[in-house]
């Protein structure tokens, strides 16, 4: 799926050919479909609400070695003081 | 020789000149020293003793003053202080009056980081231009800060209340000392070489002048303005400015402050795709609504009434024209009539009975029948008739006459 940004420019651009009324109107009811989609799957990206937080646990330094990535303790979790 | 006169005083008389004598002379003077015995009083003013190897001297910052203090005074700490020299004449002591205080070698790291600034601005690292918009809706943004530290912590408590559902990579580094600038900029490269987030958070918390340093070093300052990934610089708190601030696309004024921006825009972000939403509905409803009206337009009744409506100017035009074709006949009979009986009295006043009524007569030959208009039509002795109004006679020519 493309990113955020570029689906909701699509919508709102959608929004305004539909708004335009120069087209006919099978082709606005298709246009209006796709922006229903789009607005959903916006929607569902907003309504996210589980995060994963993770710590880089390696230092790579050539393009060949992966990022190692470990499951980092969510501190907002446990009430820490110092 | 005239003995001096004997110096003999009053404890009070002593304590004035003393006052003014060392108050004149110890004016607006700078003291370098250690903090110790430091004692802020409930009431807002600082006290506490300034000391070296051999010495100590008391001294005082009264509270209206303490508030432009950049820093928290403690004991050990080495610094210059700017004053007055005061005596107390009550206790028979003297302190310095403390009108501005700054850490011991403070005024040099300014002074360096002033030189940097200025270079680097030079270099264009800190245009306008160059700073990038902050992605929309960030999935997983980078922290390059310490893993244990307070600015990680906020972080993680703002997204995790803001219910953001951001994903987060920290990126550890020290956050202060020698080795943290050149480890900081190091995680912000690996960052954009393995597009770890959408967007960094470089930052720590709160701290001296010195512990922020690292934020300010060259190594770091180029690493932000190089960086792909949009960065938002989070060091110390709101008072504070480091290089990176000046470096960063967004410059946050606390880490808490940081993670607020990368999730605030989600509530207006919702907000505005349900009115997207909303507004493509009705458009929609209301051009299949404009669409049925047309329809309806179609049912036989309605045909049968626009048909009428479309026929109703034709069918007056005709009545119209009907009127009009039979006046304008109306008119040409009258008129022809008219003209007949113009005609036929004509006629009559041309007529050769009319004229024959006036005494003029009509003379044809007997034989032939024709009408004589010439006397060498005839000759003596050949018989004619003439008509007359009324009756005709018979006649024999007598004589021609030219």
């Amino acid at each position: 799926m493309k990113g955020f940004e570029e689906r909701l420019a699509r919508l709102e651009e959608l929004n305004d050919k539909i708004s335009e009324g120069n087209i006919p109107l099978d082709e606005a009811v298709g246009l209006f479909e796709e922006g229903i989609k789009l607005a959903k799957s916006l929607e569902k990206d907003l309504s996210k609400v589980e995060r994963r937080v993770e710590l880089l646990v390696n230092q790579p330094e050539t393009p060949q070695e992966e990022p190692n990535l470990e499951l980092f303790p969510d501190l907002s979790e446990n009430d820490q003081h110092e | 020789m005239l003995q001096a006169a004997p110096r003999k005083f009053t404890v009070s008389q002593i304590t004035t000149l003393i006052k003014q004598s060392l108050e004149a002379d110890f004016y607006d003077i700078t003291i370098e020293g250690e903090i110790s015995n430091f004692r802020p009083s409930s009431t807002g003013h600082l006290y506490f003793t300034l000391k070296d190897e051999q010495a100590v001297i008391s001294a005082v910052m009264f509270k209206n003053r303490v508030f432009g203090l950049g820093f928290k005074p403690a004991d050990g700490q080495k610094v210059s202080v700017w004053g007055n020299l005061s005596v107390y004449a009550k206790r028979g002591a003297y302190q310095i009056i403390v009108e501005r205080m700054e850490k011991s070698g403070e005024g040099d790291i300014l002074a360096l980081l002033e030189e940097r600034k200025r270079r680097l601005a030079a270099e264009g690292l800190f245009e306008e231009s160059r700073k990038r918009p902050l992605p929309l809706l960030p999935e997983r943004v980078a922290v390059v800060t310490s893993p244990t530290g307070a600015a990680l912590r906020d972080i993680l408590n703002v997204t995790a209340r803001r219910n953001a559902g951001i994903n987060i990579v920290v990126l550890p580094c020290p956050v202060q000392g020698e080795e943290a600038g050149a480890k900081i900029a190091r995680q912000i490269e690996r960052a954009n070489s393995y597009s770890l987030g959408d967007v960094i958070i470089v930052g720590r918390g709160g701290g001296s002048l010195e512990d922020l340093l690292p934020f300010s070093e060259e190594l770091v300052v180029r690493a932000i303005a190089a960086s792909r990934i949009p960065v938002i610089s989070a060091v110390g708190h709101e008072i504070d400015t480091s290089l990176s601030d000046l470096a960063a696309d967004v410059r946050a004024p606390t880490p808490s402050a940081a993670a607020e921006i990368v999730s605030a825009s989600r509530a207006d972000l919702l907000a505005r795709v349900r009115d997207v939403e909303t507004t493509m509905g009705r458009e929609i409803e209301r051009r299949i609504e404009r669409v049925r009206l047309l329809l309806r337009e179609f049912t036989p009744v309605q045909l049968e009434r626009n048909f009428r409506i479309l026929i109703q100017p034709v069918l007056l035009r005709l009545d119209d024209a009907k009127e009009e074709l039979l006046r304008a006949l109306r008119d040409r009979v009258r008129d022809a009539r008219h003209r007949t009986e113009l005609a036929a009295q004509n006629l009559k006043a041309g007529s050769p009975l009319e004229v024959l009524k006036r005494g003029y007569a009509v003379v044809t030959d007997e034989e032939s029948g024709g009408v004589l208009r010439d006397a060498e039509e005839t000759e003596s002795g050949k018989g004619i008739r003439v008509r007359l109004h009324r009756g005709g006679l018979g006649a024999t020519v007598k004589e021609v006459t030219e």
